[in-house]
């Protein structure tokens, strides 16, 4: 074949792949659940990132007492009603999100950040060091996470930075556990053979060979842990071992709003639904690129 | 591997465990700022009384003696006195351990037996409407967090409604007119074997909300696992075949399709085991139901740390134990795992 002929051949291919992009957008795009949704987390997203423009009331959302208009319900001024300390509920909302939002990613991405490379490791490595990882993995995951967590937010002391780390360390392993058994039906492939073959050093073959490979269930597992990463986050601050006051956090709203359940029943539910909400949304989301990422898998 | 060799193997791991169980959280407990001898007498005592308590609960030794002097009597079947209650935590936990059971064993129960039909008519409905409202349903129930929920439903149902009681695991009338006598400490046992009926449907009335608040979130995660797992399952030739000799589309999803469906839901069922003991903190704390998730809940903030040792001894036994006989169960019902 001529060189054109090569050209001509890579341009095509190009081309195919560049559909093939196109056609998952596509599909995703056909799912009407999926693009609400979608729509939805970014309008949530947004409003968290934005909240000091955002939130009607930013003073209030930071913490701001505003005791003439206590437990107001939905108003034209307070479009969610206020709180005990009179405080903006939808500016609260806005602002709780924060912690939400972020931290449940936060937490997705530092526990697949400690989770793969040793899933990697033990998966590549067996002998001492794969094991003694393999052990760590089966000794944490043996353990019921949220009093793993809840644990250590008691014994360093409650705040939302501890209570994001505190639920990292349990949750790191199943990313461990994934990774290591992709890791070992991969390795005796004919390509990572003659990657090791050709005198490629370890790293090299974990992180350029290895990694790619893998790297469409780890996706679909981050996906997938948000929901579960952000009603976790939740739990942990309505036993108040999370955000502390004045700071607005969804789970700790919910627990303060829970003392006025029967009278001024909005101030516990708005905070819970914008909870239910986001992590709904998150995991249909998650869901839908799952299906779309990994067919085989559903 | 025999089954009898894999379960006491299993068994043998299982005692490993918890010995590091015991020491992480012994050692860890002890981490919490705060004087036990000054919990133990209380606000008022005097410095020479502190120092008493020390000296009696054996506080002045290093922490590596008075962990094995924990174990040993734990082995004699003695968990310490509580620092809160002042009395033996064994026994605080004998009778609170039986109603929390009693509500995870009923969600449980309601999860599974509910979850996988549902799961099932989902997948036989693949892609019709069914499905979809099946597909919402599901995907509601585990995106709540339970805290929520249960107010929710207290919410709706007591405020609202007026069907059910709005917390408490018996009228505070019953107390006193039909109180149930403690046998087992199940109170479900306890009023029908002693013929206590109308305090066995108080308490049923009662357990209604509390239940479904547990069990909606482990009954929408099995239907979803059950859907995706059946689904897997019916694209396997042998379906194919048995479809192709004429056998009904029941018997084929039902028989020959669930079966082989089970397995990865019976691995799951440990781990909901695990979220339900979990969840029993929030439930039992907003219903005020005394089970031990509202006394571990109570262990923690009033630092008691005998309790709280007993707390997680329990609860990890449970959860350690729930995974065990899921595997075993997992093997019995499939060969093919080795």
């Amino acid at each position: 074949m001529k060189n054109q002929d090569f050209k001509k051949l890579a341009r095509e291919a190009l081309a195919d792949h560049r559909m093939a992009r196109g056609y998952k957008m596509r599909l995703f795009l056909k799912k009407k659940l999926a693009v609400f949704s979608t729509l939805v987390l970014l309008l949530i997203v947004l409003s968290a990132i934005f909240a000091p423009w955002v939130a009607p009331y930013p003073d209030q959302g930071q913490g701001e007492i505003n005791l003439e208009d206590r437990l107001q319900p939905f108003s034209k001024e307070h479009l969610l009603g206020t709180d005990i300390y009179g405080r903006d509920l939808l500016s609260r909302v806005i602002y709780g999100g924060r912690i939400s939002v972020f931290g449940g990613i936060f937490i997705v991405i530092m526990a697949a950040l400690i989770g793969v490379p040793l899933g990697l490791w033990a998966g590549y490595q067996e002998g001492v060091s794969g094991a003694i990882i393999m052990r760590a993995v089966e000794l944490v995951l043996s353990f019921p996470s949220a009093l793993v967590a809840m644990g250590i937010s008691i014994v360093v002391g409650a705040g939302s930075m501890t209570a994001l780390i505190a639920l990292v360390i349990p949750w790191w392993p199943w990313y461990t556990r994934l990774v290591q058994g992709e890791v070992l039906s991969l390795k005796n492939m004919l390509y990572i053979e003659a990657a090791q073959m050709l005198g490629y050093g370890r790293f090299y073959i974990l992180f350029r060979h290895l990694l790619p490979n893998i790297l469409t269930p780890v996706i679909v597992m981050m996906l997938l842990d948000v929901g579960p990463a952000i009603i976790a986050i939740g739990v942990l601050s309505f036993l108040g071992l999370g955000t502390q006051p004045p700071h607005a956090d969804w789970g700790l709203m919910v627990w303060n709003g829970s003392q006025n359940l029967l009278g001024e029943w909005w101030i516990a539910i708005v905070p819970g639904f914008a909870m239910f909400l986001l992590v709904t949304v998150f995991n249909i989301f998650g869901d839908t690129l799952k299906d779309i990422l990994d067919p085989n898998q559903s | 591997m025999s089954l009898i060799l894999f379960t006491f193997k299993r068994l043998v791991a299982l005692v490993g465990l918890l010995l590091v169980l015991s020491v992480l959280v012994f050692f860890f407990s002890r981490a919490i700022p705060g004087d036990v001898a000054a919990l133990y007498v209380g606000g008022n005592a005097k410095p020479e009384q502190i120092e008493r308590a020390r000296l009696e609960l054996g506080l002045d030794k290093p922490l590596s003696t008075q962990y094995l002097r924990y174990m040993g009597k734990l082995f004699q079947g003695d968990m310490g006195l509580s620092l809160r209650t002042h009395r033996p935590v064994l026994k605080d936990l004998a009778e609170k351990i039986p109603m929390s059971l009693e509500l995870v064993i009923l969600a449980l129960a309601i999860a599974v037996l509910s979850g996988i039909p549902i799961g099932g008519i989902a997948a036989i409905k693949q892609d019709t409407w069914v499905d979809e409202l099946i597909k919402w349903f599901t995907a509601a129930a585990v995106s709540l967090p339970i805290f929520f929920l249960a107010l929710l439903l207290q919410l709706v149902f007591f405020d609202q409604l007026g069907w059910f009681p709005l917390q408490g695991r018996l009228d505070s009338m019953l107390e006193f007119t039909h109180p149930i006598e403690l046998v087992t400490g199940f109170s479900f046992v306890d009023s029908l074997v002693t013929g206590n009926y109308r305090a066995l449907f108080n308490v049923a009335w009662h357990m209604v909300l509390p239940v479904a608040a547990m069990a909606l979130g482990p009954l929408g995660f099995i239907a979803r696992l059950t859907r995706s797992s059946l689904l897997e399952v019916m694209k396997q030739d042998y379906i194919l075949a048995a479809r192709a000799s004429g056998v009904g589309e029941g018997v084929l999803y039902f028989r020959y399709g669930l079966r082989n469906a089970l397995s990865p839901i019976l691995t799951v069922i440990g781990l909901m085991v695990a979220l339900l003991m979990l969840n029993t903190f929030f439930v039992e704390m907003i219903f005020n139901w005394p089970g031990i998730g509202y006394y571990a809940l109570i262990s923690i903030t009033s630092l008691d740390f005998p309790a709280l040792m007993g707390v997680t001894f329990t609860i990890g036994t449970i959860y350690v134990l729930a995974n065990t006989a899921t595997d075993i169960l997992r093997r019995m019902v499939d060969p093919r795992i080795k």
